[in-house]
């Protein structure tokens, strides 16, 4: 799976949590979205981690600021485990 | 003797402890963790004081039923201590991590030089009305604490001997804050927040360097404060070592 299909899985977990009418890219970030509180926050991680069956370290989650950063999670964590 | 790890986490928990109490709150000492319900101005359904106690089997199961019953907090502070062992036991019980700060310290501050302040800017202890006032409104409106600190809980807070609040004035006009909570071994500095159009003006570095000043005159116990990564270039700069971390939990409420 290819950075590009990696997000196009998140992007519709995205339009769930913070609804219609926001562009979402790799870079969004918390700040840009108003409903990105922390309580959405931490549901979008849960709802990462379901989609794509893995566990965030606790210091990755802490790391996360952007979209962007879920996908380079994701990929690591694939990487991980095909090793 | 304390290590500066231990300073760090036993004045955050004494302050929490201490404006519960004056707010009337039973934050359940007895328990290996604490529970603060609703500070204004701080943060409502806090649960605090989270280590490698918790993983004690009457314990865990003590909490589990406990958050079971409907006494889910809003948010759970964990210290670093074990937290590799804690953190799965708090994403089992629904808790996910979203944030984290560091507890950070000087010490040795006896030689320290007073630092002259600029012209117009002035740093005084709130005692009058009005000083509480302009301090209630920039803590208020810069912490984002769901509920607002109200005046009688401020003056609830400087009733107690171990909290000093300071304002510091540009031409008169308060624009930055902060509260100082003294234990016997450790002085911890709090709400330390500067109004928005005033802000990277240096004016918080002001304040907390004048701070260590006064301080340094009176005792060579550490200053903890706690950082949030954009805090943490100003107090690497005006001596502040990082020491340890603190994560922020929050309950996951929908499954998507």
């Amino acid at each position: 799976m290819n950075r590009a299909e990696i997000f196009d899985k998140i992007e519709p977990i995205c339009r769930k949590i913070f609804g219609e009418g926001v562009e979402f890219t790799e870079k969004t970030k918390a700040t840009d979205i108003e409903k990105w509180d922390s309580m959405n926050h931490v549901t979008l991680i849960a709802a990462v981690e379901k989609e794509f069956a893995v566990t965030f370290d606790l210091m990755e989650i802490i790391g996360i600021t952007t979209l962007g950063d879920f996908v380079d999670l994701i990929e690591k964590n694939k990487l991980n485990a095909d090793h | 003797m304390n290590s500066l790890t231990d300073h760090i986490r036993n004045n955050l928990y004494a302050f929490y402890d201490c404006i519960s109490e004056l707010c009337g709150i039973n934050t359940g000492k007895q328990m290996p963790w604490s529970v603060s319900v609703n500070i204004p101005g701080l943060w409502p359904r806090l649960i605090y004081r989270i280590n490698s106690d918790m993983l004690a089997p009457m314990v865990s199961d003590n909490f589990t039923e406990w958050i079971k019953t409907g006494h889910a907090p809003e948010l759970l502070i964990a210290s670093d201590e074990n937290i590799r062992q804690t953190d799965p036991f708090l994403r089992q019980q629904g808790f996910y991590p979203f944030a984290a700060w560091k507890g950070m310290a000087i010490s040795n501050i006896m030689h320290h030089t007073p630092t002259a302040l600029p012209d117009g800017i002035e740093i005084i202890r709130t005692q009058s009305s009005s000083d509480r006032e302009d301090w209630l409104k920039i803590v208020n409106s810069e912490l984002l604490a769901p509920l607002n600190m109200d005046k009688a809980l401020l003056e609830g807070i400087l009733s107690e001997p171990a909290f000093e609040a300071y304002i510091l004035k540009n031409k008169g006009v308060g624009v930055s804050t902060i509260l100082t909570f003294t234990t016997k071994d450790s002085m911890g500095l709090y709400l330390l927040a500067t109004a928005q159009k005033e802000q990277k003006k240096g004016y918080a570095g002001m304040l907390v360097q004048y701070i260590l000043d006064k301080y340094a005159y009176r005792s060579n116990n550490p200053i903890i404060l706690h950082a949030t990564q954009a805090g943490e270039p100003l107090y690497l700069k005006l001596g502040f070592l990082p020491i340890n971390q603190f994560y922020l939990y929050r309950q996951l409420k929908a499954d998507l």
